[in-house]
């Protein structure tokens, strides 16, 4: 299956001409009631989409059921968009009542006449990204939007109005996306489908336009002749597939890749998407580390499955200082949302040791002895019983900036973190230092993928 | 034409002493009257009667489209309201319809008291007693109205609480758009304020109006001794408490008579201070058969403006003048009355407190008999002193009375009302009349519309140039075309 998608019907000013003209007449139809405040008709003053739209098909799926043609879920990013409408509007609200009660109960006012102001609203630097389940069918498209991010720069020309037009807007917006727009796009889309090849149009000035749109919709049911149409290469490989399919081969046709499909995910790489899911071997095993030989961390290790592999940091990285405690601090949150789908609100809870110094005279002998100690001052504050921090002493790093990181009870391996902190200052200061760790985490939560706030970085 | 049950109402308030020019709701109500004239929109039929004294029926017709129409009843305790109510071959046209109010300047009671008792004639008296009466007896009126085929009904009571108080409920029920609306209104007269007190449910309106009368004192400007003029001023505040629409004017009103032709004339100046409307009015009273009215509206923000003109021209029965006048007690018994009573009646209004009433004291010398001789002597000098002045109040008092009796008495046959707008592009005509005991009245409401098919063939000219030809044409024929055209007649029992 492929798609063609036109540029060129976004790439001149045409696109932004004909979605002026189309929001106009929707904005001014006859057939919806006319509200008493506007005194005169809604004006389109400019339309402005400096970039093209991007469509980016998340998953698709040809469904063998007998009306439904394809599902799959899209994302829909716009970005910088402009629209700026102008209108007149009556500000003597009393007029309005005054006109709508009958007269013989209404109080007659002396000099209540009609003040109208103009007023244009301007929303500047419109971003959209919404995730959408689409679904074609026989009759016409269905669309969901999922997961809506819309933002805007409001700007109106009367500016006590300004934050109350723009509260009610962001508060119909919900309306808009989860009703409004599915229902449009139906409509219209039910039209292509109905009157597909004929032009029924009576207005001579949408003759144009509506032809426009019959030759579009003839790309959306797939016709015989539509296949002599496909590029080579999608059919290349899309024949790919179908032959790593035909195989049963659990190894991965092309190597170096997630996906032979970008977006998508096959079975036979799910361990390697597995593998490069955010825990804190895993994002460093992302960015472009050179792995010395000694490290313990085996490269061998990365490409193990999941459950065999421990959250855990190699050694070489913390004695390379590559991560700061803010990086993994950022991680075991990202860990933690991820397993905890089911409520959002709930915080990681965070166990942190505060590392006073209460240095005794002993403890000031030795650089090594006081390793020791503080190690196990920490081991004594956190006492639980699963937990077992396994402390190595290292002569380098400085006394107190050695520390554990637990981060899930079972899998706790404690590392050694050495913070690229100038010793000397701290210890003139004596600043204190805190122990940040994540726990009580069940290894057991249902991890979930694709269509989050942050997706894994498969990339 | 003013409806039947709005002349009821007027002599209800005639009846009760309730004075309507304190209201500030009809504070503009002269060039309200002068400019935005009512125009009936299609042909309508008015039958009413006086079923018994104290109950009143109307039914009314009209066809637009379809034939629809309503059904009133009113009932009122009050008394004597036979007296003010006359069936449609008898009401004199000016009493029939809306037309310039003419203002009575507002006496202070107490201090006025000591003058009224001299005078000779007795109705200030009377009103002035109903008013202080003890034995204030609390008169109501009931009215409703059904519309059919629509089934909306129309409620009102209006009940006098007390000589200064009244109290009226307004309601309308729409079973069709159910819409239920109820307003009250509290009214509080102390003649020299009127306060309102308004609740509307109607998006919860609250309202407060309120009308203060300066009392007329001798200016020291003041050439003239006879002081007929009287000044008003008025304010409004409403806020609809569902919209939290906020509202309010404030308005000043100067009634005065012109001390040559002792014709009155009104000024009134009203200031929108939310939405910046200003709008000042100019009526007068030119003679015995024109009113003139002129109005300019400003607005202060948008610097938008609007100047409105309009005029009645009124005919008498020229011919069988002198028949009617003999035959007036036939004919036209009331108004024989009211000529009778009300000059005088004015005349004593219109005399200022501070003015002894030196008519009355005139006539009184020679019949008090018990006065000391030195003292008549020196009452002779003093009027003999102030006679120069004396007269010329007389002089000024006579012009307005002999203006005033004058218009009372005459018998209009028609009216000829006009009225027309700059922005607006209008133009009002109405015709008001009595024929066989009908009251007609007759009116279109005429829209220029030239600018607008200029604007047309400013279009078309990209077309071609025939069309051009052919709307200037058009143009040259039909510059205006009626918005509403519409006869009503009305009788009455």
């Amino acid at each position: 299956m492929s798609f063609r998608f036109n540029e060129a019907v976004f790439g001149d000013n045409s696109f932004n001409e004909r979605i002026r003209e189309k929001l106009s007449t929707a904005l001014n139809s006859p057939s919806k009631k006319k509200l008493d405040i506007l005194k005169s008709g809604i004006k389109v003053q400019k339309v402005d989409f400096p970039t093209i739209p991007q469509l980016e098909i998340l998953d698709l799926d040809i469904i063998t059921q007998p009306k439904s043609l394809a599902k799959g879920i899209c994302k829909i990013s716009c970005k910088d968009a402009m629209l700026r409408i102008q209108t007149v509007i009556e500000s003597n609200l009393l007029l309005i009542n005054e006109q709508d009660t009958p007269s013989f109960t209404m109080p007659q006012l002396i000099n209540n006449g009609s003040f109208t102001i103009p007023i244009t609203m301007t929303f500047s630097s419109i971003e959209l990204e919404a995730i959408t389940n689409i679904f074609v069918k026989n009759p016409g498209i269905g669309i969901s939007f999922n997961d809506v991010d819309l933002d805007f720069k409001f700007d109106c020309s009367v500016k006590i109005l300004q934050s109350t037009i723009e509260r009610r807007l962001k508060e119909s917006m919900h309306v808009v996306f989860k009703d409004v727009l599915p229902s449009l796009i139906f409509n219209t889309s039910q039209n292509w489908f109905t009157n597909r090849g004929e032009s029924t149009s009576t207005i001579p000035g949408k003759r144009e336009h509506h032809h426009q749109q019959t030759t579009m919709s003839r790309n959306v049911i797939l016709d015989g002749s539509d296949f002599q149409e496909l590029s080579p290469i999608n059919m290349l490989r899309l024949s790919s597939i179908v032959s790593s399919r035909s195989t049963l081969s659990l190894h991965s046709t092309v190597m170096n890749s997630l996906s032979a499909i970008p977006g998508c995910l096959e079975r036979q790489n799910l361990y390697r998407f597995i593998s490069r899911m955010p825990s804190l071997n895993n994002y460093y095993s992302s960015q472009s580390f050179p792995q010395p030989k000694s490290s313990t961390v085996s490269s061998k290790q990365l490409v193990k499955p999941f459950y065999c592999s421990h959250n855990l940091l190699p050694k070489t990285v913390l004695d390379s200082s590559q991560y700061d405690l803010a990086t993994i601090t950022k991680i075991q949150s990202r860990l933690f949302d991820r397993s905890n789908s089911n409520d959002d609100n709930a915080k990681p809870r965070r166990r942190k040791i505060k590392c006073k110094k209460t240095r005794t005279p002993s403890n000031l002998q030795s650089q090594g002895e006081q390793a020791v100690d503080d190690s196990t001052a920490i081991e004594t504050v956190t006492s639980t019983p699963v937990q077992t921090p396994i402390p190595e002493l290292e002569e380098q790093s400085p006394p107190y900036l050695k520390t554990t990181v637990s981060i899930r009870d079972k899998y706790v391996i404690p590392e050694k973190i050495s913070l690229n902190l100038d010793s000397k200052k701290d210890t003139s200061k004596k600043k204190p230092f805190y122990f940040i760790g994540l726990n009580s985490q069940e290894p057991s939560n249902n991890w979930k993928w694709g269509m989050e706030d942050s997706p894994p970085p498969y990339h | 034409m003013l409806p039947y049950m709005d002349q009821v109402l007027r002599a209800f308030y005639q009846s009760t002493h309730w004075s309507t020019q304190n209201s500030y709701e009809d504070i503009t109500a002269t060039s309200r009257t002068l400019l935005d004239f009512r125009i009936p929109s299609a042909i309508h039929l008015q039958i009413s009667n006086k079923s018994t004294p104290n109950t009143f029926n109307s039914l009314d017709f009209s066809t637009r489209s379809r034939i629809n129409g309503s059904l009133s009843y009113l009932y009122s305790d009050a008394q004597q309201l036979e007296k003010f109510m006359r069936n449609s071959t008898d009401i004199p046209l000016q009493d029939a319809t809306e037309t310039y109010r003419q203002l009575q300047p507002n006496l202070n009671y107490s201090v006025s008291s000591g003058n009224t008792l001299s005078s000779d004639n007795t109705t200030v008296d009377n009103d002035k007693k109903l008013l202080h009466d003890s034995k204030f007896v609390k008169k109501s009126l009931y009215y409703g109205r059904m519309y059919y085929p629509s089934s909306d009904l129309e409620a009102m009571i209006i009940k006098r609480l007390s000589p200064q108080t009244q109290f009226m409920l307004k309601g309308v029920s729409s079973f069709k758009e159910s819409l239920n609306v109820l307003t009250c209104y509290f009214q509080r007269d102390s003649h020299r304020n009127l306060q309102e007190w308004i609740f509307s449910t109607s998006d919860l309106l609250c309202g407060y109006r309120v009308l203060h009368n300066f009392l007329t004192t001798p200016s020291k400007f003041n050439t003239s001794l006879y002081n007929n003029s009287s000044l008003s001023l008025g304010a409004e505040f409403w806020l609809g408490l569902v919209s939290l629409s906020p509202g309010c004017s404030t308005t000043l009103r100067y009634y005065t008579h012109s001390t040559n032709t002792g014709r009155p004339l009104t000024l009134t100046l009203s200031w929108n201070p939310l939405f910046g409307h200003i709008s000042s009015t100019y009526s007068a009273k030119t003679g015995t058969n024109s009113t003139f009215c002129a109005k300019y509206d400003f607005n202060l923000y948008s610097i938008e403006s609007n100047l409105s003109f309009g005029c009645e021209f009124w005919q008498k029965k020229h011919h069988l003048l002198e028949t009617n006048k003999n035959n007036n007690d036939k004919l036209e018994p009331i108004s024989d009355e009211l000529v009778d009573i009300n000059p005088n009646s004015r005349a004593t209004k219109l005399l200022h407190e501070n003015v002894p009433d030196l008519n009355s004291a005139v006539n009184d010398i020679p019949s008090t008999l018990d006065i000391p001789v030195h003292k008549q002597k020196l009452l002779n000098d003093l009027t003999y002193a102030f006679s120069s002045s004396l007269r010329k109040i007389d002089e000024e008092r006579s012009t307005i009375e002999k203006f005033d009796n004058k218009i009372n008495s005459s018998i209009f046959t028609s009216v000829w009302k006009l009225s027309t707008s700059l922005r607006d592009k209008t133009l009002k005509l109405l015709w008001e009349g009595k024929w066989r005991g009908f009251l007609i009245s007759a009116g279109t409401e005429l829209v220029f519309t030239r600018g607008f098919q200029e604007s047309l063939s400013d279009d078309e000219k990209n077309d071609n140039a025939i069309s051009i030809s052919a709307t200037d044409t058009e143009n040259g024929n039909i510059p205006v075309f009626p918005a509403k055209f519409g006869i009503q007649f009305q009788y009455s029992t």
